[in-house]
């Protein structure tokens, strides 16, 4: 039995749910844009050069191929944590 | 012993500051029973109501004299008994076991799979922190703890009375005391790590007002993870909590204020009341928090009075409106001066400026005379970077999170219906980057993101509300939300301080490396701590040192004897070094701490350096003429505090 005065409110959550489902939101390339954005953000920093640790770690686990792909790759993009 | 006694007491101060705060909130009165359930009214304002309650105390003990662990132990002992009584009688078991552990549980089980590691790396870096500011000295290098904001608690634990620093009469010292208050207590108490363990504390306060806040908004526990972490990865919060700097202690009473002016429509008496309160504190705990705290929470309750009248029906006139509106301003007002005027009054006792910062009636002093740095270009330049120059950049100690840009290509995406379902926080929101955009455009000459921290703190519920839509959208794609995650463990790990403090870890608990060496800094002499620390073992109680700046490694009587700005004024009137030699001998002074070259000295005075540091010298004065003896000299008249006097030749 439903309360009366709570149906719109469940009805209208439902809605949201459900628009939510169908926006463009859920298809890949929003959720590769957000993501790629995503990652973009968090990991440039132009004082601080997180990559450099991240690319000292790597090497330290013995990936150091991938470590010099990442900083010769972001030296060509000439993006600073390819510094 | 020590980090037990270290945690013990900054946990037992804590929980004095909760149930003071619980007491506070019976005396300022509730017109709601809802209001009377701990539940209801939060740990976080408790404690933050406790800290403003108990930081005014210890301000009025420390301006009779009587800040010693006696006055202080009696203060807490009635604080803890007046909050607890009825907390007591109430049933403590039912709101701990029955009510919080159900609802940890039950936010811990509503996380997607792929989002627990976000939480547990969340969760340990906090753990983390609370462990190395309970075991480290504080950091060096970022704020001005060394500077000041320790260096005044120290002295007043020592000599059980609020006192000026030396040198910084007209500038630091006129701020407000909050913070400085408690960190005094925990140095008399327990010393300086019991203090820095507060301020983790205070952070843990901090969150709980933001997850109260985000849960009145209506966000879930995805959406409060998000704005979490948005928070604990901005460098403008996180440099400050481990180098004894105070500008958490704000922060809390700024989201208090926050949470307690969207109560102003469900509780119009009380929250007006506790708004105003929250409000004061924080103008009180940092200056710049009245653009930044106060205009946001005045907006905040002019848009929810008028967006009640949109949703009421016709009758609801406009005078009607206008009355409701002018109580409940009126009410925030009245509360919101209440701190003000008390720190008016220390202001009048001390300096007799009780105007002060703002406007010296005695001393030509303005307060925008320090605030400048950078060039009309750079200022031009960072507005033109906005929004990004209030995330990366090298013009400002902190900013904000990356999560806060982020969240931009959700905004575009996310779905329209979630600007409609979640007004309130969109209110929030739009107030916060407003006062945001034109808080960095009113500051770019001297830009520094953490006075705007709280106004980006409004905009944390919005974020966390755009990640937990699209997680909620994604939730059946797995690799997503594992990208997520794996976002937030990163911007957490980046941004935060823990990998910094775990190099201090492993240098001062590991290789018993000692107190002086911390980071190097580039505008700072690294010897420059040694060589303090040296004097300390070869001065005399009461001697006076020549020295301006970090003095925090000092002894608390060789602080109190240092040079105060009148007779730094004095010196450097001198007209010709051999004046300005009488003039420091006049004083009292007995060693000199300097990096620069001294004036060639007079016949009569013996100059020898005592240090064999390269960038700081140490030199002692002797008179050679014993005639000729200091006017002044440092002195015990209070014990045990230390006052410069003038001293007869019979002395």
């Amino acid at each position: 039995m439903s309360v009366p005065g709570r149906e719109p409110v469940v009805r209208h959550s439902l809605n949201v749910r459900r628009k939510l489902t169908r926006s463009t939101f859920e298809n890949w390339p929003a959720r590769l844009i957000i993501i790629l954005w995503l990652y973009l953000t968090v990991t440039y920093r132009q004082e601080f050069n997180v990559f450099a640790p991240a690319t000292n770690m790597l090497r330290n686990f013995g990936l150091w191929p991938l470590a010099e792909t990442v900083t010769t790759v972001a030296s060509w993009m000439e993006l600073p944590w390819g510094r | 012993m020590g980090p037990l006694i270290t945690l013990a007491v900054a946990g037992a101060y804590s929980v004095v500051c909760i149930l003071v705060g619980m007491a506070g909130f019976r005396f300022l009165g509730s017109d709601d029973a809802r209001d009377k359930s701990l539940m209801r009214l939060g740990l976080g304002s408790a404690f933050a109501l406790g800290q403003g309650v108990l930081a005014i105390i210890w301000m009025l003990i420390g301006l009779a004299g009587f800040f010693d662990r006696r006055w202080i132990v009696c203060v807490l002992l009635a604080g803890a008994v007046t909050g607890a009584l009825p907390f007591v009688r109430r049933d403590t078991r039912r709101i701990l076991f029955r009510q919080l552990t159900p609802k940890l549980v039950r936010s811990v089980s509503a996380f997607p799979t792929p989002l627990l590691p976000a939480v547990i790396a969340l969760v340990a870096m906090v753990v983390v922190v609370g462990i190395f500011n309970g075991l480290l000295p504080p950091r060096f290098g970022v704020g001005d703890g060394f500077f000041y904001y320790l260096v005044f608690p120290k002295t007043m634990a020592a000599s059980h009375r609020i006192a000026p620093v030396s040198g910084y009469e007209s500038s630091h010292s006129v701020l407000g005391y909050q913070g400085e208050m408690h960190h005094a207590v925990l140095f008399s108490l327990a010393g300086e790590n019991a203090a820095m363990l507060f301020v983790w504390v205070t952070m843990l306060g901090v969150f709980a007002l933001l997850l109260r806040l985000c849960e009145d908004l209506g966000l879930r526990p995805v959406g409060k993870l998000a704005a979490l972490v948005a928070l604990f990865s901005s460098t403008a919060f996180n440099f400050f909590l481990t180098d004894g700097k105070v500008d958490t202690y704000a922060l809390l009473f700024g989201m208090a204020a926050f949470l307690w002016t969207l109560r102003a429509l469900d509780s119009p008496v009380f929250a007006p009341r506790l708004a105003g309160l929250f409000t004061g504190l924080a103008i009180v705990a940092k200056l710049t928090f009245a653009y930044s705290v106060a205009i946001p929470v005045i907006s905040i309750l002019i848009v929810t009075v008028l967006k009640e009248k949109d949703a009421r029906d016709e009758r609801s006139s406009g005078t009607r409106l206008f009355w409701r509106l002018a109580g409940i301003l009126s009410r925030f007002s009245l509360f919101c001066a209440l701190p003000i005027m008390t720190h008016m009054f220390k202001n009048a006792v001390m300096f007799r400026e009780p105007l002060a910062p703002l406007v010296f009636l005695n001393q030509p002093i303005s307060v925008t005379s320090n605030y400048s740095w950078n060039s009309p270009d750079t200022a031009k330049q960072l507005l033109w970077a906005l929004p990004y120059s209030l995330v990366y950049g090298k013009y400002s100690v902190g900013h904000l999170s990356p999560l806060f840009l982020a969240a931009l290509p959700i905004a575009v995406m996310a779905p329209k219906s979630i600007w409609r379902t979640y007004s309130r926080a969109v209110t929030l929101a739009i107030v916060g980057v407003v006062a945001l955009l034109v808080g960095a455009w009113a500051e770019a000459s001297f830009f520094t993101v953490r006075f705007l921290l709280p106004a980006a703190v409004l905009v944390l519920p919005m974020l966390g509300l755009l990640f937990q839509t699209a997680v909620e959208a994604w939730v059946a794609h797995f690799a997503s939300l594992v990208a997520i995650a794996v976002a937030l463990c990163t911007v957490m790990l980046g941004y935060s301080q823990v990998g910094h403090d775990w190099q201090r870890m492993v240098r001062y608990r590991f290789q018993g490396a000692d107190v002086c060496e911390f980071d190097t800094v580039p505008w700072f002499p690294s010897s420059m701590c040694k060589s303090l620390i040296s004097l300390n073992e070869l001065a005399s109680p009461g001697d006076r040192i020549l020295h301006h700046g970090y003095s925090y490694w000092l002894r608390p009587d060789l602080i109190q004897c240092m040079p105060t700005r009148d007779e730094w004024n004095w010196i450097s009137a001198a007209s010709t070094a051999h004046d300005e030699w009488s003039r420091i001998h006049a004083l009292g002074f007995r060693f000199i701490v300097t990096d620069r070259e001294l004036q060639p000295t007079p016949d009569w005075l013996s100059v020898s350096r005592i240090n064999l540091e390269s960038e700081v010298q140490v030199y002692e004065l002797k008179s050679l003429n014993l005639g000729l003896k200091p006017q002044f000299a440092c002195r015990q008249l209070q014990e045990p505090a230390w006052d410069v006097i003038a001293v007869s030749d019979r002395t």
